[in-house]
């Protein structure tokens, strides 16, 4: 996500834009709109991407507005095709450009990006979520959550407090969020959770300070911490005026889809997971190792594709602007 | 070792409870990538003090990660 912005803003895009692009990309998703649609509710599923673009516009128009500077630039972009890079697309006439591939190899090619590079990306986070959310379940009396984290202000600020260094991508985020939900937090509390534990952690904000300068960094948190705490606040008020018990209708969207369709798609995720969490694991094994193909940028000779897409991740690589899906 | 199982079973009904719709998730947004041109969006973000902000948050909701 970082390298992506951090590249949109050496590209030209002003501080308001770039500000705005590192709210909404890790807030919302239609990964994670789509399981928290699975594993909350309707109404979440719809206040989440909204209150994610409200969040980025507010603070990315109170930056332009505070610190505008005005640097009229045209963005370089990468304009590669997508499907194989088989051309840069830079004097490539968009008509033809859009016709090197027949529709069956982009669809192909898409359903590969899919498994390899969008879950790829977040299948560790979301196992680390589930059992984070399955520790909450087991663990935790209920009472406990109730007390502290049951609605007000004082919940969604000590909320903040919690979701401000965590780190936690918007899919995985949102079963630690039902199991908290289950517990008896409040829904505007635990939305608090779902907003700011994506958007911002201690490695980020490092990177933003550096990217966007003291002033706007704290322009960043501030106006990211109060519209969370609104809409927050919002969200509680929203589920009393229409008498919905979060905690009854939670998950319920899930029960229209058969059993026997739930356990392959179950199958079929562990499937997808084995090879990014193999990665993971041999990462964390050996760093050093890690670092050479980090710092040379080519896969070791023998290793697969979708290692080196792995490692290409943690570079910050201007040239990986395109299409903005360069990530953490 | 009861609450080993409690714990693997929590796992395994979030599992069965999420898998479809990330699945479904995660092929649109395979699906989005190469059928929309996203960088066409993205050369506008240079021009304009509010435009660019709009258009910039509103580029990142559907945008995973």
């Amino acid at each position: 996500m970082l390298p992506a912005a951090a590249s949109l803003r050496k590209q030209g895009a002003n501080k308001g834009a770039t500000t705005a692009f590192l709210i909404s990309t890790p807030e919302s998703g239609v990964d994670s709109i789509a399981v928290t649609y699975a594993l909350l509710d309707p109404l979440m599923t719809i206040v989440r991407p909204v209150a994610a673009f409200v969040t980025a516009v507010v603070a990315g128009i109170a930056e332009n507005t505070l610190f505008w500077k005005n640097e009229q630039k045209t963005l370089v972009v990468d304009r590669k095709c997508p499907v194989d890079g088989c051309c840069d697309g830079v004097d490539c006439p968009d008509e033809i450009h859009r016709h090197h591939h027949s529709y069956r190899e982009k669809v192909v090619a898409g359903l590969r990006f899919s498994y390899q590079d969008v879950w790829g990306d977040i299948a560790v986070w979301f196992f680390i979520g589930v059992f984070i959310a399955a520790f909450i379940t087991v663990l935790v009396p209920d009472e406990v959550m109730a007390t502290f984290l049951g609605g007000g202000v004082q919940s969604m600020l000590l909320m903040l407090v919690v979701g401000i260094p965590l780190y936690i991508c918007a899919t995985a985020s949102t079963p630690v969020a039902a199991a908290l939900i289950l517990k008896g937090v409040s829904p505007g509390t635990a939305l608090v959770f779902l907003l700011v534990g994506p958007a911002t952690n201690i490695t980020s904000l490092s990177v933003l300070f550096g990217l966007l300068g003291k002033k706007s960094t704290v322009l960043y948190l501030a106006s990211l911490s109060f519209c969370a705490v609104l809409f927050g606040l919002g969200v509680d008020w929203l589920y009393s005026l229409l008498d919905i018990s979060p905690v009854a209708i939670l998950g319920e969207a899930t029960e229209v889809i058969p059993e026997s369709v739930r356990w392959l798609s179950a199958l079929l995720l562990l499937a997808f997971s084995v090879q990014p969490l193999r990665f993971y694991i041999k990462k964390l094994l050996s760093p050093t190792k890690k670092q050479t193909t980090f710092i040379s940028g080519f896969p070791i000779a023998g290793e697969n594709m979708s290692k080196r897409n792995h490692d290409s991740k943690s570079t910050v690589k201007p040239t990986h602007i395109h299409n903005g899906k360069g990530k953490i | 070792m009861t609450f080993f199982i409690n714990l693997m079973s929590e796992v395994w009904n979030i599992l069965l409870d999420a898998s479809f719709f990330i699945l479904l998730g995660i092929v649109i947004a395979g699906l989005l990538k190469v059928s929309l041109n996203p960088n066409t969006i993205l050369e506008h973000l240079g021009k304009g003090r509010f435009v660019s902000v709009v258009k910039a948050a509103f580029f990142g909701v559907p945008l995973p990660l």
